[in-house]
C-alpha cells in the first residue's frame, strides 16, 4: 500500500515557447512507514515530483495511487489527500502569516472542520513535537529566529496529523544546530510515530544519516534507487550528475585504495570511527 | 495556476519585430492606437485589421497566446459593447422593448468600440510580447531624454518602471508558491464559505506583502552596495542605435498612418 507513482510525466508551460519537460516516466513505490530520501541536483525535478504527491500539480500523463486509489480521479477528495499527505515547502517560514505562533499552527487543522478542542489539542501536540518551548506559543512568529520559524511551519503541517510527511529541503539555510534539530525531529517522527517520511535534499551527508532508502533524480528522471550503502558504491556516477557522496565514503575508499582492509558500505561517521578503531586495534 | 497569466510577458521568438529598436515599437504602438481612434469607417478598420495581422504574423507570437492574454479584459470589452448598444441616441430604431432601444447607429458604434478595444489590447500586448522590459525602459528613457533639460527625472522614472516590471514575474512565482503552500494546509481560495475563503486570502496576501517589502529593501541595499547614484554620468553596455531596419519601420508606420487618414477622408 501507500504511494505508487506510475509512469508520471509533467511539462511546464505546455504549448508555448517556454515548454519544458520537467518529469519523464517517473515510477516509484513508497511503502508505509518508510523514510525515503529524494536526492538530486538543482533542477532535477525533485520539487516538481513531490508537488504531484499531494495533488498540487496535475501530470501530463501517468497516475499516482494513494492507498490503492487514483488521486486524480474525479471523485477523489484532494482536501482529504492533503490532510493525509502533508507537504512542507522549501523555506516554509515565508508562509507564516498569523499574529501568534499557536494561531498559525491552528490554520491547517481548523481548515479541516474539526471542533475547537480538537484543533487546540492537535496544535499544542504538534508544537511540542517540534520542540518549541511553551513560552513562545503566544509570540509573533515574525519575532522568532530562522530555525524556530521553520519548526513552527513544520508544526503547522504536523497539526493536521498527516500519515505521510514530505519535506522539501527542510534544512536549507539553517545553521548546524538548526539542521541537527530538524533532522532529529524527523527521526523521532519516523521511529516513534511510525510516520512515512519523504525528505528531499541535495545533500547526501544529510539524507545518508536518516533515510532507509534513496531515490536519485537527474534531469527529470529517476536514475537510481536503493539503500544508502548501495547507492554510495556508485560515487563516480553520482559525481557526474553533480552529487557528492558523504565525506565518510570518500575517506573509507581512500583507506581501501591504500591497502587498509576496512569493510565496505560504511557511510556514517560513527561507524567509520568504530571500523577504523577495529582495523588499527585502537 | 498563476503561471497561466500571460499579460505583459515577453515571448522570445527572435523575429524581425523582436529585433527592432524599442523606440520604433513604442512609436508604432502609439501611432496604431491613435489610428484606431480616427475614423469609424469600414475601410479604415479593415486596414487596421490587416496591418495588425501582418505585424502579428511577423512577430511569430502564437495566436493562441495572444487570445489567452485577452481573457482578463473580455468582460470590459463586452460591457463597453452593451453600453454603446443601448445608450446611443439617433439613427433608426431596430428593436424596442420598454425603455430599451437599439438603433442601427448603436449597433455600429458598439461593434467599432469593441473592435477598437480588442485591437488596442492586442497592439499594446504585442509591444510587451516582443520587447523585454529592459529594452522597453531603455527605449523610453532614451526617447524622453530631452525632458531632462526641464528637470524631469527621466532616468529615475525609467528605473522605477523597469523595477516594477522586473518584479511582476517574481511576485507571480512567489504568490504561486504561497498559494500552494497554504493549499497544502487546507486553505483554499476557490471553494468553501465566504469567511474561510477570505481567511485563505489573508493567509496568502500577508506572506506576499512581507516578501515584497523584504525584496524591495534587499534590492535597495544591493544597489547601495554597488554605489548606485542615479542617472548622471552612466554609460551603457549596449547603447541604442537606429539601424536600417528601424528606419524602414518608421517609414512603414508613416505610410500606414497616411493611408488611414486618406481612407478616412476619401471614403
Amino acid at each position: 500500500m501507500s504511494i505508487i507513482v506510475d509512469h508520471l510525466y509533467y511539462r511546464y508551460d505546455a504549448g508555448t515557447a517556454f515548454e519544458k519537460e520537467a518529469l519523464t516516466d517517473i515510477n516509484m513505490v513508497i511503502n508505509d512507514g518508510e523514510f525515503v530520501g529524494i536526492i538530486g541536483h538543482t533542477g532535477s525535478g525533485k520539487s516538481t515530483l513531490i508537488q504531484h504527491l499531494n495533488g498540487l500539480l496535475k501530470p501530463a500523463a501517468g497516475s499516482i495511487y494513494y492507498n490503492g486509489e487514483d488521486i486524480f480521479d474525479k471523485g477523489y477528495s484532494l482536501k482529504e489527500l492533503r490532510r493525509k499527505v502533508g507537504l512542507v515547502f522549501q523555506y516554509p517560514e515565508y508562509q507564516l502569516f498569523e499574529s501568534t505562533v499557536i494561531n498559525d499552527v491552528k490554520f491547517g487543522p481548523s481548515n479541516l472542520g474539526l471542533s475547537n478542542l480538537e484543533v487546540d489539542l492537535a496544535s499544542f501536540d504538534a508544537i511540542k513535537k517540534v520542540g518549541i518551548p511553551d513560552n513562545m506559543i503566544d509570540a509573533s512568529p515574525f519575532e522568532l529566529s530562522g530555525g524556530e520559524k521553520r519548526k513552527v511551519a513544520i508544526a503547522g503541517i504536523l497539526a493536521m496529523k498527516p500519515e505521510v510527511i514530505i519535506l522539501d529541503e527542510p534544512t536549507a539555510g539553517l545553521d548546524p544546530k538548526g539542521r541537527e534539530d530538524i533532522l532529529s525531529i524527523l527521526k523521532s517522527l519516523h521511529r516513534e510515530m511510525g510516520m512515512t517520511i519523504i525528505l528531499v535534499s541535495h545533500s547526501m551527508d544529510e539524507v545518508a544519516d536518516v533515510a532507509d532508502r534513496l531515490v536519485v533524480m537527474n534531469a527529470g528522471k529517476i536514475v537510481a534507487t536503493g539503500a544508502p550503502a548501495e547507492i554510495f558504491k556508485y560515487y563516480d556516477e553520482l559525481e557526474n550528475i553533480g552529487l557528492s557522496v558523504p565525506q565518510t565514503v570518500y575517506l573509507m575508499n581512500k583507506l581501501k585504495k591504500n591497502g587498509i582492509d576496512v569493510r565496505n558500505g560504511i557511510f556514517n561517521p560513527d561507524d567509520a570511527i568504530r571500523e577504523i578503531s577495529r582495523v588499527f586495534h585502537i | 495556476m498563476l503561471r497561466d497569466i500571460t499579460i505583459g510577458r515577453y515571448y522570445p521568438s527572435g523575429s524581425i519585430i523582436h529585433r527592432l529598436d524599442p523606440r520604433v515599437k513604442l512609436a508604432a504602438a502609439i501611432i496604431y492606437i491613435i489610428s484606431l481612434f480616427t475614423y469609424n469607417t469600414v475601410p479604415v478598420f479593415s486596414l487596421a485589421t490587416v496591418y495588425l495581422l501582418i505585424v502579428l504574423l511577423l512577430s511569430r507570437v502564437p495566436f493562441l497566446y495572444i487570445v489567452k492574454g485577452l481573457k482578463p479584459v473580455v468582460l470590459l470589452i463586452i460591457l463597453t459593447g452593451v453600453m454603446n448598444l443601448f445608450f446611443t441616441g439617433g439613427g433608426n430604431i431596430v428593436f424596442e422593448y420598454m425603455l430599451l432601444k437599439i438603433t442601427d447607429e448603436g449597433i455600429e458604434k458598439a461593434i467599432y468600440m469593441m473592435l477598437r478595444l480588442m485591437y488596442l489590447m492586442i497592439g499594446s500586448s504585442l509591444l510587451t510580447y516582443t520587447t523585454t522590459p529592459n529594452e522597453l525602459t531603455d527605449g523610453i528613457e532614451k526617447a524622453l531624454r530631452p525632458l531632462n533639460r526641464i528637470k524631469v527625472p527621466v532616468h529615475e522614472f525609467a528605473l522605477v518602471m523597469s523595477l516594477a516590471l522586473r518584479f511582476i514575474p517574481i511576485l507571480i512565482e512567489e504568490a504561486d508558491k504561497i498559494i500552494k503552500a497554504q493549499a497544502s494546509r487546507g486553505g483554499n481560495i476557490e471553494e468553501g464559505s465566504l469567511i474561510s475563503r477570505a481567511k485563505a486570502m489573508v493567509s496568502i496576501m500577508i506572506p506576499l506583502f512581507i516578501s515584497a517589502i523584504k525584496r524591495a529593501s534587499d534590492l535597495a541595499y544591493a544597489m547601495d552596495a554597488r554605489c548606485y547614484h542615479g542617472g548622471s554620468g552612466r554609460t551603457r553596455l549596449h547603447p541604442l542605435k537606429y539601424g536600417k531596419r528601424d528606419i524602414f519601420g518608421y517609414l512603414i508606420m508613416l505610410i500606414y498612418f497616411a493611408a488611414i487618414i486618406t481612407l478616412g477622408i476619401v471614403i
